[in-house]
Protein backbone atom coordinates (compact mmCIF):
# COMPACT_ATOMS: atom_id res chain seq x y z
CA UNK A 1 0.00 0.00 0.00
CA UNK A 2 1.36 3.70 -1.13
CA UNK A 3 2.42 5.95 1.50
CA UNK A 4 0.74 9.48 1.25
CA UNK A 5 1.56 12.67 3.49
CA UNK A 6 -0.20 15.86 3.15
CA UNK A 7 2.00 19.20 1.77
CA UNK A 8 0.85 20.82 5.10
CA UNK A 9 3.33 18.38 7.24
CA UNK A 10 6.21 18.93 5.44
CA UNK A 11 5.29 22.53 5.25
CA UNK A 12 5.40 22.78 9.08
CA UNK A 13 8.96 22.12 8.94
CA UNK A 14 10.18 23.83 6.17
CA UNK A 15 8.56 26.98 7.91
CA UNK A 16 10.32 26.26 10.97
CA UNK A 17 13.51 26.49 8.87
CA UNK A 18 12.25 30.23 7.40
CA UNK A 19 11.85 31.76 11.05
CA UNK A 20 15.81 32.13 11.08
CA UNK A 21 17.24 35.71 11.12
CA UNK A 22 20.64 34.71 10.78
CA UNK A 23 22.91 32.88 7.94
CA UNK A 24 26.66 32.22 8.29
CA UNK A 25 29.54 31.11 6.80
CA UNK A 26 31.25 28.75 8.85
CA UNK A 27 34.56 26.94 9.00
CA UNK A 28 33.73 24.39 10.99
CA UNK A 29 30.70 22.55 11.40
CA UNK A 30 28.80 24.32 14.45
CA UNK A 31 26.23 22.08 16.61
CA UNK A 32 25.23 24.87 18.48
CA UNK A 33 24.06 28.15 17.84
CA UNK A 34 27.40 30.17 19.55
CA UNK A 35 29.26 27.96 17.57
CA UNK A 36 27.52 29.46 14.09
CA UNK A 37 27.29 32.90 15.02
CA UNK A 38 30.50 33.16 16.73
CA UNK A 39 32.88 30.50 17.14
CA UNK A 40 33.11 29.17 13.65
CA UNK A 41 31.66 32.38 11.90
CA UNK A 42 34.09 33.87 8.97
CA UNK A 43 30.75 35.87 7.53
CA UNK A 44 27.21 36.52 8.80
CA UNK A 45 24.09 38.09 7.27
CA UNK A 46 21.19 39.32 9.72
CA UNK A 47 18.67 39.19 7.09
CA UNK A 48 18.45 35.63 5.55
CA UNK A 49 15.01 35.46 3.20
CA UNK A 50 13.38 32.85 2.15
CA UNK A 51 11.04 31.33 -0.99
CA UNK A 52 8.28 28.62 -0.67
CA UNK A 53 7.46 26.30 0.44
CA UNK A 54 7.04 25.20 -3.26
CA UNK A 55 7.07 21.82 -4.76
CA UNK A 56 10.03 19.49 -4.29
CA UNK A 57 12.56 18.95 -7.44
CA UNK A 58 11.29 15.79 -7.64
CA UNK A 59 9.00 15.08 -5.12
CA UNK A 60 8.11 16.30 -1.62
CA UNK A 61 8.36 20.17 -0.52
CA UNK A 62 11.23 22.51 -0.20
CA UNK A 63 12.06 26.03 0.76
CA UNK A 64 14.90 27.95 -0.72
CA UNK A 65 17.51 29.67 0.94
CA UNK A 66 17.80 33.44 -1.46
CA UNK A 67 20.98 34.49 -2.48
CA UNK A 68 23.30 36.44 0.19
CA UNK A 69 25.59 38.78 -2.02
CA UNK A 70 28.67 40.63 -0.71
CA UNK A 71 28.58 39.73 2.72
CA UNK A 72 31.38 41.42 4.38
CA UNK A 73 34.17 38.62 5.64
CA UNK A 74 35.19 39.31 9.23
CA UNK A 75 37.44 36.49 9.47
CA UNK A 76 39.85 35.32 7.74
CA UNK A 77 39.40 31.11 6.92
CA UNK A 78 37.99 28.20 5.32
CA UNK A 79 34.62 28.68 4.62
CA UNK A 80 33.02 24.24 4.69
CA UNK A 81 29.35 25.08 6.03
CA UNK A 82 26.51 27.56 6.08
CA UNK A 83 24.08 27.64 9.26
CA UNK A 84 20.84 29.54 9.42
CA UNK A 85 19.85 30.56 13.53
CA UNK A 86 16.99 31.38 14.84
CA UNK A 87 17.71 34.64 17.51
CA UNK A 88 15.23 33.95 19.91
CA UNK A 89 15.46 31.08 21.99
CA UNK A 90 19.23 30.73 20.20
CA UNK A 91 18.21 27.90 18.30
CA UNK A 92 20.58 26.45 15.48
CA UNK A 93 18.06 25.61 12.98
CA UNK A 94 20.28 23.85 9.89
CA UNK A 95 23.43 23.21 8.68
CA UNK A 96 24.75 22.55 5.08
CA UNK A 97 27.64 21.83 3.84
CA UNK A 98 29.70 23.93 0.72
CA UNK A 99 32.62 23.58 -1.74
CA UNK A 100 35.90 24.51 0.36
CA UNK A 101 36.96 27.99 0.16
CA UNK A 102 39.19 30.40 1.71
CA UNK A 103 38.09 33.54 2.59
CA UNK A 104 39.89 36.48 3.28
CA UNK A 105 38.81 39.03 5.55
CA UNK A 106 37.68 42.63 4.47
CA UNK A 107 36.58 40.44 1.03
CA UNK A 108 32.72 39.93 0.60
CA UNK A 109 31.25 36.51 0.18
CA UNK A 110 28.04 35.41 -1.11
CA UNK A 111 26.06 32.79 -0.26
CA UNK A 112 24.12 31.80 -3.71
CA UNK A 113 20.70 30.48 -3.46
CA UNK A 114 20.21 26.93 -2.31
CA UNK A 115 16.98 24.41 -1.21
CA UNK A 116 16.39 22.89 1.98
CA UNK A 117 14.15 19.96 0.88
CA UNK A 118 12.10 17.34 2.34
CA UNK A 119 11.15 14.43 0.35
CA UNK A 120 7.54 12.26 0.07
CA UNK A 121 7.37 9.18 2.06
CA UNK A 122 8.31 6.04 0.23
CA UNK B 1 53.30 71.71 -11.61
CA UNK B 2 54.12 68.31 -10.41
CA UNK B 3 51.67 65.65 -11.55
CA UNK B 4 48.66 64.94 -9.15
CA UNK B 5 48.30 60.40 -8.20
CA UNK B 6 44.60 59.85 -7.77
CA UNK B 7 44.83 56.73 -5.47
CA UNK B 8 42.14 54.32 -6.45
CA UNK B 9 40.21 52.45 -3.35
CA UNK B 10 41.03 48.46 -4.42
CA UNK B 11 37.50 47.11 -4.88
CA UNK B 12 37.12 43.92 -2.15
CA UNK B 13 37.49 40.71 -3.76
CA UNK B 14 34.35 38.91 -3.46
CA UNK B 15 33.67 34.73 -3.06
CA UNK B 16 31.42 33.28 -4.25
CA UNK B 17 30.19 29.79 -2.43
CA UNK B 18 29.19 26.68 -3.61
CA UNK B 19 26.18 25.50 -1.48
CA UNK B 20 25.04 21.85 -1.15
CA UNK B 21 21.31 21.66 -1.40
CA UNK B 22 20.26 19.48 2.21
CA UNK B 23 17.88 16.99 1.62
CA UNK B 24 15.64 15.32 4.76
CA UNK B 25 14.73 11.81 4.43
CA UNK B 26 11.22 11.59 5.78
CA UNK B 27 12.14 7.93 7.02
CA UNK B 28 14.90 9.19 8.51
CA UNK B 29 12.38 11.80 10.63
CA UNK B 30 10.05 8.51 11.43
CA UNK B 31 12.88 6.23 12.78
CA UNK B 32 13.55 9.27 14.91
CA UNK B 33 10.34 9.74 16.32
CA UNK B 34 9.96 5.50 16.71
CA UNK B 35 13.21 5.59 18.65
CA UNK B 36 12.21 8.50 20.77
CA UNK B 37 8.65 7.68 21.36
CA UNK B 38 8.81 5.00 24.11
CA UNK B 39 10.76 6.98 26.24
CA UNK B 40 8.88 10.12 25.56
CA UNK B 41 5.39 8.33 26.25
CA UNK B 42 7.03 7.46 29.57
CA UNK B 43 8.25 10.87 30.93
CA UNK B 44 4.84 12.09 29.92
CA UNK B 45 2.96 8.94 32.04
CA UNK B 46 5.42 9.88 35.29
CA UNK B 47 5.11 13.66 34.78
CA UNK B 48 8.85 14.32 34.27
CA UNK B 49 8.50 15.60 30.78
CA UNK B 50 8.15 19.29 30.39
Amino acid sequence: MAKLVDDTVLDGALNVIATADRISVCSTQPTTYTEAITTYKLAISLTPTFTGPANGDTNGRKITVDQEATITVDTSGNAEHVALCKSTGTVLLYVTTCTLQALVAANTVTIPAWDVEISDPA
Amino acid sequence: MGDKKTKRKKKPFNHVLEVQNGFIDVRDLIRYIDKNLPKRLEELKNGKAS
